[in-house]
């Protein structure tokens, strides 16, 4: 007796083999979530968001006073700011079609674009739809003597946690620095992003409590920003005090460990970014650069790619 | 045909000053999500914020209001208890702060009413002192002062200015003067808004850009100006009538023709 040698695209049954083919093309790349299948857990199959689920934790508790200023005040502000007659698209510098000149090009990944690696964003004219919003706050809190110390660590992560409600990630570190002592996998501190109310409790405290008592903060560089609307500054560890979730419990915390504040926003520019920050009440200092590509936007450009 | 004059109009609000009016479905929605979310909260951990055999571990502990634990030979109607660090893991836990000495001076004095606004202004200095809200209904609100700022402080307000010739209600607008043509609509209507509200009013114009245009029938284009006031108040200068208006008051008073052309720009 012999096996039949027509392989079926739809199982591996036929080729006598105990488990699905590694051999490329494979067919059975659906992920199988054993969770799924299992009768043991069934409250382990409820989505996040359901009631029944374990993962369920409610975050509609309260009214979310900045992000009613947002949707109430600063939105058809924004609009109106942003908002420019007969302004054209600025086309980013986009990955290229190779000239056909060899036959290897054919199905060759597109060339990398003109004097850069990664292509850069097409900025759309300002409209209804793409509106600047504050998406997230993420917090990075490296401890350099945590290499020396390891306990540090825990403590910039506790730091994090009573500071935004929220648990933070470890953080390790990546390179090998021999003169620093430094090698990968060391736990350097702790990182957390924030969403949604999380993010406006923390930024109200921010500008409402702990900026404005800090003697030497003017305000954020103008020319800080990573060009994509993401507007980044630092608090050092005498700052961290001014926190009231510190402030009352001082004794608790023999160190304080400074961090980096990152502002993740949807706007296309950095200037976008840092109009719609000083509407939710950061201020801003310094000369502001705009690059020479961002200003000519209201002249209509030849070439779409 | 006479050739078309250009109006520039002032959309001048002042924008919330306090939180908005939760609807009795939302404020139960609200209540319910943050019961439950009390009810999965961690439990407090006193061992972290009360160092052992402190006074303020005593005192916080003293406080507290302990769950029964299990026992074999009891019989509880709600269900056998799950105790762990002193709190009943099926319900939420309730932290009962200590009461300090100076509250109970508080309490006691504002019995007497006679000197409560001497104890008030003692514990000023005292951080821990309870923190009382102010009323979010003003007495403006009370006499319907539709004049002063202090009103609907959960709303956005608009000035709205009466119009002498023909005693109806629009924003305050400003002709544009041939001579004015290169002045910008924003600077036209802000210095307008100066002749006739006094110059001790704080405003931000949002943009140079006007956020409407409304063609009227005699051939008029008024485009309007956003702005926010900032301090200050509206004193008029020739005894004009105005008012300071939310949405829905402003369809009440002005025409429906003008309201369907301005109601998109106005907010809650």
């Amino acid at each position: 007796m012999t096996l039949v040698s027509v392989r079926s695209f739809s199982s591996s049954v036929s080729l006598g083999k105990a488990a699905c083919a590694q051999v490329k093309p494979v067919h059975h790349k659906v992920r199988i979530i054993k969770k799924n299948l299992s009768p043991r857990f069934p409250e382990l199959k409820y989505p996040s968001h359901d009631i029944k689920s374990p993962k369920f934790r409610p975050y509609l508790t309260h009214l979310d006073r900045v992000d009613h200023h947002y949707h109430n005040v600063l939105e058809s502000d924004l609009l109106l700011i942003g908002y420019r007659h007969g302004q054209q698209p600025i086309y980013g510098n986009k990955r290229r079609h190779w000239d056909m000149s060899s036959p290897y090009q054919i199905n060759r990944p597109l060339r990398k674009p003109k004097g850069q690696i990664v292509p850069s964003q097409t900025i759309n004219p300002r409209d209804t739809g793409n509106i600047a919003k504050l998406q997230s706050i993420s917090i990075n809190c490296f401890v350099k003597d945590a290499k020396q110390y390891p306990a540090m660590a825990i403590g910039a992560t506790l730091q994090l946690q009573q500071i935004t409600g929220v648990k933070p990630k470890p953080i390790y570190a990546k390179t090998n620095v021999p003169n620093w002592k430094l090698r990968p996998g060391m736990k350097m501190g702790a990182k957390v992003e924030l969403f949604g109310r999380d993010a406006s409790q923390f930024l109200s405290t921010l500008t409402e409590i702990v900026l404005p008592r800090i003697g030497e903060f003017n305000g954020i560089s103008n020319r800080a920003g990573d060009r994509y609307g993401n507007i980044a500054f630092g608090l050092t560890s005498d700052h961290i005090k001014y926190f009231p979730e510190i402030e009352l419990n001082q004794d608790s915390w023999p160190n304080l460990y400074g961090f980096d504040i990152t502002l993740h926003t949807t706007a296309q520019t950095d200037a976008d970014a840092r109009i719609l920050l000083s509407g939710l009440g950061l201020p801003f200092v310094g000369s502001e650069r705009i690059p020479k590509t961002l200003l000519d936007d209201l002249t209509v450009h030849p070439y779409e790619n | 045909m006479t050739t078309p004059v250009i109006r520039s109009s002032l959309v001048l609000s002042r924008i919330p000053i306090v939180t908005p009016d939760v609807p009795a479905f939302e404020k139960a929605f609200y209540q319910y999500q943050e019961q439950l979310e009390r009810r999965l909260m961690w439990t407090f951990p006193k061992w972290y914020y009360f160092k052992k055999g402190t006074v303020a571990e005593r005192e916080f502990s003293k406080a507290q209001k302990y769950p029964i634990p299990n026992h074999r030979n009891v019989w509880f109607p709600k269900g056998v208890p799950d105790l762990k660090h002193g709190r009943d893991r099926r319900f939420k836990q309730d932290i009962i702060l200590p009461k300090k000495n100076n509250d109970v001076e508080v309490s006691t004095t504002t019995d007497d009413g006679g000197e409560s606004a001497a104890s008030e202004l003692q514990n000023l200095d005292d951080i821990g002192r309870p923190i009382k809200a102010n009323s979010r209904i003003t007495i403006f609100d009370e006499k319907n002062d539709q004049t002063s700022l202090e009103r609907k402080l959960p709303r956005t307000l608009y000035l709205l200015i009466k119009n002498n010739n023909n005693n109806e209600w629009t924003f305050p607008s400003f002709e544009v003067s041939n001579d004015q043509i290169n002045k910008g609509l924003h600077n036209i209507a802000e210095e307008g808004l100066r002749n006739i509200g006094g110059d001790k009013i704080n405003t931000w114009t949002v943009s140079n850009t006007p956020a409407a245009l409304i063609k009227h029938n005699n051939g008029i284009n008024e485009f309007l100006i956003k702005s926010h006031i900032i301090a200050g108040k509206f004193n008029p200068t020739n005894k004009n009538e105005y008012k300071w208006l939310t949405k829905e008051e402003i369809q009440d008073i002005v025409s429906d023709e003008y309201y369907s052309k301005i109601n998109h720009l106005l907010s809650q």
